[in-house]
């Protein structure tokens, strides 16, 4: 670099200033249009046959897709990724400064280049369901789609709303206090995260996250070897049923633990009538 | 009992594509992971200046040391926001199609803002929405669906059909990738709802004067989100 050529850091700091890269200097473009060019042809070689072929974009337009891609509405307000990008630098200098401006610049390229990827590659095949979902260890569309878990009548939704009850109830019995702990903090929408909840939970975070998991998926297991030889569909339905039964049961039980009062009243007074969440979703 | 078969034709196939779609996306997304991406945000300091005060329906988004694990601008929508001061925050989605049943279309073309993720809403600390900032509002329209949404997953039954056709497929199988997607999601929205009184805080300056930084207690965040005595929020409405 020659006494006269900017440095990437005051590079990208003048392309902050000057909110587009139309207004910086020619050097200071030329440097950012090169670090968008190479960081996108890197990721497009890394995807191999996920790019399908789809060329690296010119360095041009890769700046261009990396300044548009996050751009909310034209306004300075619709451009607050900017803000992102450059918060991340935080009382760093230098090296760690640049760094922390150019990783959060890949990150966002990363982003561009999915969405690159998305736009031109041939839309998914789904005339067969068949076919092997990348990323899987030869799962098919056809396994992943719902195989039907309407009831027909009142009388079977009943009937399944009261088998939920029995799995929740039984479940619940046996939950240990981390466990109901983790379950009422999901019912109230908020964080397993934080040191008032490892306080309540007597467990670190990752511990509760790990055991709420687990006694789902418990659950979930229980269900499914139980009613195995249901129509297909069923388990599903009832074990979604029973983790809201559950998550009822946790928050009824939370109400009356001196422990989590703080909990309760952080969520109080909510114009939406107040967290009644249920995770929706169970693999069985 | 005999439940009916849902592996319908017609309206169901627009779902049916989006999980293709959105299959495609995760395994371009996973691909380009290991892709170096430089130090996580600075925590605690900043010179950011966060001049406006939160309201519901405000699209804002968050400070990257909120959330270092996001690995991307994590933008969220108020929904709602409780007597304690904390405000009920969805996050949006980084893919173009909906996940999951409590994944919804919204209609808009920027691509922070396609899909909102209702099903991972989470009590969000005043402190951390002021330190973020807003990149627009939804429409009471959108709100409004966004709650719909919102209900019928706490339920676990589908919303209307006009508002289920833009949500995604249910999750059936215990190995559907889909399963790692919101186990991530979920870590990301606890941390970014965690109460931030490990971190230091920051207070912008005065308009055009960002830089200093303070160290204040949670209290003292708590009010700075309080509307003066008899003034209206953000959204005209007193708490």
């Amino acid at each position: 670099m020659t006494a006269a050529e900017p440095s990437a850091e005051s590079a990208w700091r003048q392309w902050h200033a000057r909110c587009a890269l139309t207004l910086c200097d020619a050097d200071s473009a030329a440097l950012l249009r090169g670090f968008a060019g190479r960081r996108a042809s890197s990721m497009v070689r890394r995807l191999g046959r996920l790019a399908e072929d789809i060329p690296a974009p010119e360095p041009r337009d890769a700046w261009h897709l990396f300044e548009t891609h996050l751009v909310t509405a034209r306004t300075r307000e619709g451009k607050r990724y900017k803000d992102w990008l450059f918060a991340r630098v935080g009382a760093r200098s230098g090296a760690e400064a640049l760094d922390a401006i150019q990783g959060g610049a890949t990150l966002i390229l990363r982003d561009v280049v999915r969405e690159m990827i998305r736009h031109e590659a041939r839309p998914p095949d789904t005339s067969s369901l068949a076919a092997p979902v990348p990323g899987t260890n030869g799962l098919t569309l056809a396994d992943l789609l719902p195989g039907g878990t309407s009831p027909s009548d009142e009388a079977e939704d009943r009937d399944l709303e009261a088998l939920a009850r029995r799995a929740a109830d039984s479940r619940f019995a046996a939950a240990d206090r981390r466990v109901r702990v983790g379950l009422c903090l999901r019912a109230l929408d908020l964080p397993l995260d934080g040191r008032a909840t490892e306080r309540a939970a007597g467990c670190s975070k990752s511990t509760l996250h790990a055991a709420v998991r687990d006694f789902i998926a418990g659950l979930a297991a229980g269900v499914r070897q139980t009613y195995a030889l249901e129509a297909p569909g069923t388990a599903h339905a009832i074990a979604i049923r029973a983790v809201r039964e559950l998550q009822d049961l946790a928050r009824e039980w939370g109400r009356s633990e001196k422990s989590l009062a703080r909990f309760f009243h952080k969520v109080e007074g909510a114009q939406s009538g107040g967290p009644v969440r249920s995770p929706g979703e169970v693999a069985t | 009992m005999k439940p009916s078969s849902s592996r319908r034709g017609g309206p169901a196939d627009a779902r049916v594509r989006r999980l293709a779609e959105w299959l495609r996306e995760w395994a371009v997304d996973r691909a380009l992971r290991d892709e170096p991406a430089g130090p996580s945000p600075a925590a605690g300091e900043s010179s950011a200046c966060y001049d406006d005060v939160p309201g519901t329906g405000d699209i804002r988004v968050l400070h990257p040391a909120s959330a270092p694990s996001a690995e991307r601008p994590l933008h969220v929508a108020l929904l709602d926001r409780a007597a304690s001061g904390a405000w009920l925050a969805a996050p949006f989605s980084r893919f173009a199609n909906p996940a999951t049943p409590g994944e919804w279309l919204t209609g808009r073309r920027a691509a922070a803002l396609r899909v909102l993720c209702p099903w991972n809403v989470r009590w969000m600390p005043s402190a951390t929405v002021l330190r973020s900032w807003r990149t627009g509002r939804l429409t009471p329209r959108e709100r409004d669906g966004a709650l719909r949404v919102l209900e019928a997953w706490r339920r676990g039954t589908p919303p209307e059909p006009a508002i289920e056709a833009r949500t995604g497929l249910p999750v059936i199988h215990p190995d559907d990738p889909r399963r790692v997607y919101e186990d991530e999601e979920s870590r990301v929205m606890d941390e970014a709802a965690a109460e931030p009184d490990d971190r230091p805080q920051v207070l912008p300056g005065p308009a055009g004067r960002g830089g200093r930084v303070y160290e204040v207690p949670d209290a003292s965040w708590l009010k700075a989100a309080e509307p003066e005595k008899g003034k209206p929020d953000g959204d005209g409405r007193i708490p």
